[in-house]
């Protein structure tokens, strides 16, 4: 069982995630057992804000040819992602800019 | 955007400008954007990352320089314009005191002013040259020289004979670097007697004196101490002695000038007919010597006459071209850079300010002088001179032409035949009309045509094309 402070991996900053921006959305890599309350638990008490709903998606680990190496095919992680919406008013500076 | 301007005493405008945030920010954007094109940030393909990623990624201030360059492509036009002034060359960025808002000081050089004066009152004698009886003498003599064929001879070494002999040079010391006392180790040479009367007289000027009255066989030995004629600095002060086994001596035997002779240079009837057409060239030839001298004499006068202003920076590119051209002249001969300074005992920095600085200021100020004087005598170039001129051209071209495989290679000596035609017929138009100023004739300035006539242009540049392909 993890704690709020293991949930959060990392910030996902794509395209894709600035889009979600607009929607007040934001979205992190978290840890594979995490679920929807720890996510929101823990975006709530690290960045201050109130979480209105959190989406979670498991992207499946993909498998990449490599022919350089003797292995010929790569297996990338299962990555869990959650995208999480803030209630009005509210953000996460360090998607904006530098803090 | 605040400009203040000042003028300096060196023919430049400064401007120190103050930009506000507001202003600058659209630049800030836009350099954003150029940034992020050429960035690879992960999650983003090229040119789509906002300005919030590319600032975390580059950071404020290279976001802040970037937008400097784009304000000043932007904004450096507009300046000059509304400080009304006629810049001489590119801009120089020699202070910024802040970038984000920019706060920075730009140098323009301002074009070159000529003032020419009273121009119109330059006189110089003008002397018609003769062609005296002793210049077609010697002239003569000349063509007859360089037509001798060699006969031997068994009479002792007179004025202009050939001597093939043996020729060796040795120190009277031994030279404490090689061990020996053989400067030069004997070797055949041929000497012509009586023609090193001049600085490029080898082993030393009017050597071949020595070896008058010898025969063959003969040993001719002439001591010598080098002093500043020394060809390298350790013989300086060093007696050496010339050994000349003489072998064979050569009677030089110029031919007479009949009517068979003449047929050499070309289908003469009689000596007569020859002679008037040595004279002729001789004519000419002094008549462009003297006339090369008198335009010397006249852009100098003009040079001398006028007032000339220009800034720093007009100098020093014309000192870097002429640098640039000396560069390119050596290496076509083949000579290393650093060996040249090694043997003039001279180092860049020096050469650029004793030898080429001195020649690019003179070349510079003539160049400005004359390019004033075709502005208020309204030259234009002479179709006429210049079709006459290409045509000229044309024998030499015309083989390079034919010789040429691509098409791009002939139209490049297509372009340059016609430019250096064009170029060569203006500055015959200039100097014509200086000549004309210099002799006290007083021309007439001829007013501009308003039509720039076009269609000539197009004439002449097919007519070239047709010159050269008939060569072909």
């Amino acid at each position: 069982m993890s704690t709020i402070y293991e949930v959060l991996r990392r910030p996902i900053v794509t395209e894709k995630t600035n889009d979600l921006l607009r929607k007040n959305q934001y979205a992190f890599e978290v840890e594979k057992s995490a679920s929807r309350t720890l996510v929101k638990d823990a975006v709530e008490k690290l960045f201050n804000v109130s979480v209105v709903a959190v989406n979670i998606i498991v992207t499946p680990g993909k498998t990449k040819r490599n022919m350089k190496s003797r292995r010929t095919t790569i297996k990338k992680p299962v990555m869990k992602k959650a995208i999480v919406t803030l209630a009005e008013g509210d953000s996460i500076k360090f998607f904006e800019g530098v803090e | 955007m605040k400009i203040e301007t000042q003028k300096t005493e060196n023919h430049e405008v400064t401007f120190e400008v103050t930009v506000t945030a507001e202003e600058f920010q659209p630049y800030k954007q836009q350099a954003a954007r150029k940034m992020a094109a050429q960035a690879k940030i992960p999650g983003f393909r090229p040119g789509k990352a906002p300005y919030q990623v590319i600032e975390r990624m580059y950071g404020n201030d290279a976001i802040a320089q970037e937008a400097l360059d784009l304000y000043l492509e932007k904004e450096y036009g507009k300046m000059i314009d509304e400080a009304g002034i006629e810049p001489g060359g590119m801009g120089n960025l020699n202070k910024v005191d802040a970038f984000d808002p920019p706060a920075f000081t730009v140098t323009i050089p301002l074009a070159p002013t000529v003032d020419l004066g009273d121009y119109r009152e330059i006189r110089e004698t003008y002397e018609e040259p003769v062609v005296s009886d002793e210049d077609f003498e010697k002239t003569i003599e000349d063509i007859r020289a360089s037509y001798a064929t060699a006969e031997p001879s068994e009479d002792p070494v007179a004025d202009g004979d050939q001597v093939n002999a043996l020729f060796e040079i040795k120190r009277k010391d031994i030279d404490p670097e090689t061990g020996t006392d053989v400067l030069l180790k004997e070797m055949p040479y041929d000497f012509r007697v009586g023609s090193d009367d001049n600085d490029r007289g080898w082993p030393v000027r009017n050597y071949t004196k020595n070896l008058l009255g010898a025969k063959a066989g003969d040993v001719v030995k002439t001591e010598h101490t080098y002093g500043d004629d020394a060809p390298v600095d350790n013989l300086k002060d060093a007696e050496v002695t010339f050994i000349t086994t003489v072998q064979s001596v050569k009677k030089m035997v110029k031919p007479e000038v009949d009517e068979e002779f003449v047929k050499n240079f070309g289908e003469f009837e009689s000596v007569e007919a020859f002679n008037e057409d040595v004279r002729k060239r001789l004519k000419t030839a002094k008549e462009n010597e003297y006339l090369n001298g008198y335009v010397e004499k006249l852009t100098d006068a003009l040079v001398k006459g006028a007032t000339i202003t220009y800034a720093p920076a007009a100098l020093e590119s014309e000192v870097q071209e002429m640098y640039n051209n000396f560069k390119q002249r050596l290496q076509q001969q083949g000579v290393d850079l650093e060996m040249y300074y090694k043997v003039q005992k001279t180092d860049a920095e020096k050469f650029l300010n004793e030898n080429i600085r001195p020649d690019a200021e003179n070349q510079l100020k003539r160049r400005l002088a004359i390019q004033e004087f075709a502005r208020l005598e309204k030259i234009r170039l002479d179709f006429e001179k210049f079709k006459g001129i290409l045509e000229d051209m044309r024998n030499a071209a015309g083989y390079e032409y034919a010789k040429a495989k691509t098409k791009r290679a002939k139209d490049a000596i297509l372009n340059n035949v016609t430019d250096r035609a064009m170029n060569q017929a203006f500055s015959d138009s200039i100097f014509d009309r200086l000549i004309a100023i210099g002799k006290g004739e007083n021309p007439e300035i001829e007013p501009v045509k308003a039509d720039p006539a076009d269609g000539e242009v197009k004439d002449v540049a097919v007519d070239s094309n047709e010159v050269l392909d008939a060569k072909e």
